[in-house]
């Protein structure tokens, strides 16, 4: 699986900000058509992502897009234009497993005319109708990760965001519909870009609710995340043991894997692997 | 005309003098003795308090086609060197040659008094609207851009004699001790304004703080002063404290400053090392980040020497680092902390870098952090020109730094606003490729091929390292090739290296 621990949002009608994507290390950079673009600049937005997607280098990271939601008028020629040059659509408002098919069958007549490769689609969950229907949303074929947002979830459960006591609730409902089908959960952003401690706590408390990573909207908040996302050191030295008691099992034709007298459950094994995935990348 | 050791073709006379071609640092040798000033006499009982600036240039008996010097701790809130020339050029007196450590935005005024011939010429850094109208043919005679040492060794060497030195001066008694820590327009030290005090014929000392005999601490001393003129305000602190005083928040920024960093760490880092701060979001953003790894290291600095800031202060106080030497000050907390701190020392301009000297601050640096507007696949840096080939900048200590440190790091963006920065060739040549060692770009770090042990102390690092042509390449494939700016044959300025000889010529820009 893709290390997402950051995708960092750039907003699709600003080249200045897109020309240096490539440089700050972001697992995946999201140029943006939808929230941060005026309705009066979706069209030449499309079109400066459509050439930067082609033109910028993006470096080892990710490109994904953020297109419009389906209920708006351009999510389709979105589709269009930068489908061909994206690896991973990212959807807005997302709330059924139905506006994952439409959104589907749309994308497979773009990659079958341009004999692209089958991209993945990262949906958000904005409202409560996506949380409720979120566990169904995660099991398309086409969803690599569940993403959310508190903005307008917020807004349709009627309560204001920096109050809201409901939110590791929403947290915790999209890590079980996102793990329950073996998918990524990916947590939003920390909206506040100069507070560096805060944002480490917050993405480390993110990594320990069972997110895979967080939202990003300055590259500075880029390497704070990768650190609170790195395994501690004890961590790590647990995971190799793991592994290494796994591989011991192996070769001895053993069913059963044990550490220190210890029984180690397949899930665990799974999650020293990740761990050490989370290291080594480091 | 001759072709010198950076390839550059350059003239063997500017302004009737004669000047030779740059050889290489180290390659020319310095020659004669020192030259000395006008020796005068305060007698017992005179007073050197003078009430007018008109009355004081009558004093020092300024001549048409006389050199006039002025030093430029109070930056872009300086008032004096507008305030003196204006009074020149109102009392008639044509054909001067100014003699300033650096010129600022605040001095347009000047660009007028090229025009009306009151400025003959201007020998001295030009940051900003002087330098463009003098790119544009604006002045007579040619300019000569000297390096903040560079112009200590005119000066010594009597390349240039100064007639009359006019000291912008934040605390004066009546005798004429001076010092820059206290009062309303307080600078910091007053290094720039020691060579001139000790060399001019004249000196005048200009005061918005008259303190009673005698001022204290002392920087330019009485013997050496022969007139104090108090006015109104000699500066605006808020244009004083004018260096760029933020940590860069750009991430690309940030990226260049930390690679500088690990560049320091793997070939420099070690208990009792030394290094040069600045200002500029880039280098504050080193200094920064260079205190946090100290600290975290447990390593301690033997000295700063500075252009010096809060960060500095900070780590002084923290004692990361046992002394600051200080020429210059960016902000009220180096002023506070050169009053009070006993190891924060302000040294002489003279004892910073000049080549002809015995041994400069420079020499005892193990790392040195610049910028550049342009840098070449030489390792060549242009620091003064843009490139449309206007003058838009001094050399400041550049040339100094990156002559004398163990480890010279340029750093710079790939390219700004699309324009190439690391070039096939800098549109004029400050500093040589042979005193630069590492050029950092966001994009990774080029190392010069001579530094083989630099090349060796970087195995294994993060940092991406590239060819500097490659770097280059890169640039031109995201811009483009750079247009050559459009120039005429005229030679409007000379760059002198810091020993006196010329490195590069910069021409007339034409207008579109």
């Amino acid at each position: 699986m893709k290390l997402r621990r950051t995708r960092l949002y750039v907003p699709g009608n600003n080249p200045h900000l897109m020309e240096n994507v490539g440089l700050y290390n972001a697992d995946a950079v999201i140029l943006d058509l939808e929230d941060s673009v005026p309705v009066t600049h979706k069209f030449d937005a499309r079109i400066l992502v459509k050439y930067s997607l082609q033109n910028i280098d993006f470096g080892k990271s990710e490109k994904w897009v953020r297109i419009n939601g389906i209920t708006t008028p351009y999510w389709k020629k979105d589709l269009r234009e930068v489908l061909p040059y994206c690896e991973v659509i990212n959807l807005p408002k997302v709330e059924s497993y139905e506006d994952m098919e439409m959104v589907d069958a749309e994308m497979s007549i773009i990659e079958d005319e341009n004999g692209l490769e089958r991209r993945e689609v990262v949906p958000i969950i904005e409202t409560v109708r996506g949380l409720v229907n979120a566990r169904e949303i995660a099991s398309h074929p086409r969803v690599a990760a569940l993403a959310w947002g508190g903005e307008d979830l917020t807004a349709d459960l009627g309560i204001p965001r920096k109050k809201a006591l409901i939110l590791d609730q929403v947290r915790a409902e999209i890590v079980f519909a996102a793990k329950a089908n073996k998918k990524q959960a990916l947590d939003t952003v920390y909206s506040n870009i100069r507070d560096e401690q805060g944002l480490f706590e917050y993405a480390q408390r993110a990594r320990y609710m069972g997110f895979d990573g967080i939202g990003v909207i300055h590259p500075n908040q880029i390497e704070i995340v990768h650190q609170a996302f790195r395994p501690t050191d004890d961590e790590i030295e647990e995971a190799r043991k793991i592994i290494e008691a796994a591989k011991e099992a192996e070769r001895n034709g053993k069913a059963v894997i044990s550490l220190n007298g210890r029984m180690i459950d397949p899930p665990v094994v799974e999650r020293a692997r990740k761990i050490l995935q989370f290291a080594e990348v480091e | 005309m001759s072709i010198n050791a950076v390839g550059r073709e350059v003239p063997s006379e500017i302004n009737e003098v004669k000047f030779k071609p740059f050889a290489g640092d180290g390659k020319t040798p310095p020659e004669g003795r020192r030259a000395g000033s006008l020796i005068r006499m305060t007698p017992k009982g005179r007073s050197k308090i003078v009430n007018s600036l008109e009355e004081v240039i009558k004093k020092v008996g300024l001549e048409d086609g006389m050199t006039v010097s002025f030093h430029h701790h109070l930056r872009n809130g300086d008032f004096v060197v507008n305030m003196v020339m204006e009074t020149i050029r109102r009392m008639g007196f044509k054909d001067i040659r100014l003699f300033p450590t650096a010129l600022f935005p605040v001095h347009e005024p000047l660009a007028l008094m090229l025009k009306d011939g009151t400025i003959r010429r201007i020998e001295g850094s030009m940051n900003g609207p002087v330098g463009e109208a003098v790119s544009y043919g604006a002045m007579r005679e040619t300019a000569v851009l000297r390096s903040h040492s560079g112009r200590v060794r005119a000066v010594e060497s009597g390349e240039v004699h100064i007639d009359v030195a006019f000291i912008a001066a934040p605390t004066a008694d009546q005798y004429g001790n001076l010092n820059g820590v206290d009062g309303p327009s307080a600078c910091g030290p007053l290094a720039y304004g020691m060579v001139d005090a000790c060399y001019a014929d004249h000196v005048v000392a200009i005061t918005d703080h008259l303190v009673p005999y005698p001022a204290y601490p002392i920087s330019i001393y009485q013997h050496n002063v022969d007139y104090v003129v108090p006015i109104d305000k000699i500066g605006d602190p808020k244009g004083i404290m004018s260096g760029t005083l933020r940590i860069t928040t750009s991430p690309s920024r940030l990226k260049i400053a930390r690679y500088a960093l690990e560049v320091i760490d793997k070939v420099a880092l070690k208990p009792g090392f030394s290094f040069q701060a600045g200002a500029g979001g880039i280098s504050l953003a080193v200094t920064k980040f260079l205190g946090d790894l100290m600290r975290k290291r447990g390593i301690k600095a033997s000295f700063i020497n500075g252009g010096v800031t809060k960060y500095v202060v900070d780590m002084l106080h923290e004692g990361l680092v046992d002394v600051v030497l200080d020429g210059q000050a960016f902000d009220l907390d180096a002023v506070k902390s050169l009053k009070e701190d006993s190891n924060h020392i302000e040294t002489p301009l003279a004892m910073y870098g000049n080549p002809y000297s015995s041994g400069g601050i420079v020499n005892m640096l193990d790392a040195g952090v610049l910028g550049a507007t342009e840098v070449d696949i030489d390792f060549n840096v242009n620091v003064n020109t843009h490139s449309d080939g206007l003058l838009l900048h001094g050399i400041g200590g550049h040339q100094e730094v990156a002559a004398g440190s163990a480890l010279t790091i340029i750093t710079v963006p790939l390219y700004r606003y699309r324009v190439p920065v690391v070039r096939e060739r800098v549109t004029t040549v400050t500093t040589p490729g042979e005193v630069v060692d590492v050029v950092v770009t966001e994009y990774g770090i080029a190392i010069n091929p001579k530094r083989d042990d630099i090349v060796e102390a970087m195995r294994g690092s993060k940092v991406p390292i590239w060819d500097i042509q490659d770097l280059q390449k890169k640039a031109y494939k995201i811009c483009g090739k750079p247009q050559e700016p459009k120039t005429t044959d005229d030679i409007i300025a000379a760059i002198l290296w810091r020993d006196g000889t010329i490195i590069d010529v910069v021409y007339k820009v034409k207008k579109n």
